[in-house]
């Protein structure tokens, strides 16, 4: 494999995507200012509404660790629905099949669409903390561990891409999920955003719930980066660094399984019916 | 090696959900599905191609030609290495698309794969398109201003595509597979749309690359494209091949039977019927008599033109009567064509009954 070859290929399909973005550039801004809208919210509700018992636990404010919790969060969800959302795009566009007939590995598009999700999401992170820390004065933790808070939140990406490579295996490989797919997105989307500890801790939620939490690597990744925001690499526990180390090679492992053999699936199914797919039968 | 793609035995099925009807549907279904789709669902197998097979020659202009749901664009996806077969196999340079797909792909360029985003230009497409096939990029901007100047979009070639009409898409998507120089070309449908003066030109261009030794197969609705491009020809009719000949050939095959249209004067239709009572003969029809003349017109359907004009010759001088003009016209390929898949729909329908 010519890696020269593979990464110029990476770079053209990123700015591909980049020239996208800015033909939708209202689209940008209006996140932006949802997110800051959103952060005055979570302040006013707080500002009126204060916690009895304030999270000592990570050495923060309810706010600070509320918008921690969703600025990590926003990086969380784009490496959970990248490479599913690239999958997608390609299949129903009917972009794969084109694809497939190239000297390009389909793996190839997938990553270079992965990476060019990431760059808004960055920009939600920054904007997120950013906004919280000048206008709302949330603090979030010891700035001198920022390296490795920001270490810890690479890697728990990293292993959260694995769970995307799972939902886009099973997307390739099962009619049905594909079928239903949308809504099957939207219910994760919503249960790692609510249940793994971005916007209150994991501790509070009833014992099912949690262990259904501690399957995804986006809880352990949301827990470890405020820990080693708050107390530096030396608080970090062993217990959940296994974790999120084994959750994500484990969904990586067998997304990639799943993927390469949905891929033959597709090919040998087809992407479209044929013209005259839909019959009526009277019996 | 002798032939530069081979298809052997290829069969493909799909599998469509289909709803039926006529069961009582329970009011969850009908809600959700509608009454029409409420009925139940079954799973329909269908046939899109049935143990195709034919070898195309290094350099040849090969047709696929048949109605819409024929399987041309089927086997077109599966010489292109995006679709697998259920039954056979076929080998591009003797590469096999089941189990050596990348090793086809360096072999084959495609018109319907054009990608890339509809805002781009049509020379920001062709630039991808380049990219997503390992062409030299130092190379290629002269390429595509060749291949655009070939197709007639070298004045477009930095206008929107999203903006384009749909001829001009598809001499984008011409161009994009020219733009890739492959032993192979799969073309479905490359003139769609195309105006008659275009469409000349750039069936010459196809024409061309085949001089130039690469192999053609193209799918097409459009005789005219087979007339004037092909070597071969493959006639398919829902899945199955019907044949597989030169278009020469073909139209050789139906010569048996020429339609003659022959103008007389001093002849009565009976006498006419009667000099003509041969084997030879299928059909005479009148089709103008002018009393005031004595001229008549007549359509005459034979086996042997010659034969019967003779006979006619020979008459006319022992009975004082004159033929005006004669014409005879052998079939178009479309008659052929046309022939072929109305035998095979008369014999689908027997078989059936």
């Amino acid at each position: 494999m010519n890696i020269g070859r593979v990464c110029r290929k990476i770079m053209i399909f990123v700015l591909s995507d980049i020239r996208m973005v800015f033909v939708f550039q209202f689209g940008l801004l209006f996140q932006i200012l949802n997110i800051v809208i959103g952060i005055a919210s979570y302040y006013f509700v707080f500002k009126y509404f204060l916690f009895n018992e304030v999270v000592t636990e990570y050495n923060q404010t309810p706010l600070s660790f509320i918008i921690l919790g969703m600025a990590t969060n926003s990086l969380l969800i784009t490496a959970m629905h990248s490479f599913y959302a690239a999958v997608n795009n390609v299949y129903y566009k009917r972009i794969l099949e084109k694809v497939l007939t190239t000297t390009t590995s389909p793996y190839t598009l997938f990553i270079g669409s992965v990476i060019s999700s990431f760059l808004p999401s960055i920009v939600t992170t920054i904007t997120y903390l950013v906004t919280g820390a000048v206008f709302f004065g949330a603090r979030y933790g010891n700035l001198s561990n920022a390296g490795i808070a920001l270490a810890v939140l690479v890697v728990g990406v990293m292993c959260t891409l694995g769970v995307g490579v799972f939902l886009a295996g099973l997307f390739c490989i099962s009619p049905l999920f594909r079928q239903s797919s949308n809504f099957i997105m939207t219910l994760i989307n919503l249960f790692t955003t609510t249940f793994t500890g971005a916007m209150f801790p994991v501790r509070i939620l009833p014992w099912w719930i949690r262990a259904i939490s501690y399957l995804f690597p986006q809880t352990y990744t949301i827990e470890l980066v405020r820990l080693a925001l708050a107390y530096g690499s030396s608080s970090l526990p062993l217990d959940k660094i296994g974790g999120l180390l084994i959750s994500g090679t484990v969904f990586m492992l067998v997304g990639v399984f799943i993927l390469k053999k949905g891929l033959y699936r597709i090919r040998k199914e087809g992407f479209v019916l044929p013209e005259k797919g839909i019959t009526l039968i009277l019996s | 090696m002798n032939s530069a793609v081979e298809v052997r035995k290829i069969s493909k099925y799909f599998y469509a959900r289909v709803s039926v009807s006529g069961n009582s549907p329970n009011w969850l279904k009908k809600l959700i599905f509608g009454a029409s789709l409420s009925g139940g669902v079954k799973v329909s197998k269908i046939k899109a191609l049935d143990s195709v097979s034919f070898s195309v020659k290094k350099g040849e202009v090969f047709g696929l030609l048949g109605p819409n749901g024929s399987g041309k664009t089927t086997l077109l996806k599966i010489l292109s290495t995006a679709l697998l077969p259920d039954e056979g196999d076929a080998y591009v340079f003797g590469y096999s698309v089941t189990g050596e797909a990348e090793s086809i792909r360096k072999l084959i360029t495609t018109n319907f794969s054009l990608i890339g985003n509809p805002y781009w230009t049509a020379r920001q497409m062709l630039e991808y398109w380049a990219v997503l096939n390992d062409e030299d990029p130092g190379e290629i901007k002269h390429r595509i201003n060749g291949v655009l100047d070939l197709v007639g979009l070298s004045e477009r070639a930095d206008e929107v595509v999203s903006r384009f009409s749909m001829g001009m898409k598809v001499r984008l998507s011409l161009a994009a597979s020219l733009l890739i120089d492959r032993e192979v070309m799969l073309l479905d449908e490359p003139l769609l749309g195309i105006d008659p003066v275009a469409a000349k030109e750039l069936r010459e261009v196809i024409r061309e690359r085949a001089r130039e030794g690469r192999t053609i197969i193209l799918a097409t609705n459009m005789i005219k494209d087979v007339e004037e491009m092909c070597d071969k020809v493959c006639v398919l009719y829902k899945g199955r091949v019907i044949t597989v000949d030169t278009p020469e050939m073909l139209k050789r095959i139906a010569r048996k039977v020429e339609n003659v249209h022959i103008t007389v004067r001093g002849v009565s239709v009976k006498e006419m019927e009667r000099i003509l009572n041969e084997d030879e003969v299928l059909d005479i029809s009148l089709l103008r008599r002018d009393l005031e003349t004595g001229r008549a017109s007549f359509k005459i359907r034979t086996q042997d033109s010659v034969y019967i004009l003779d006979k006619l010759l020979s008459y006319m001088k022992n009975s004082g009567g004159k033929i005006i003009s004669v014409n005879v016209s052998g079939p178009t390929l479309e008659d052929v064509i046309v022939e072929l898949l109305r035998e095979e729909r008369d014999r689908e329908y027997w078989q059936g009954v």
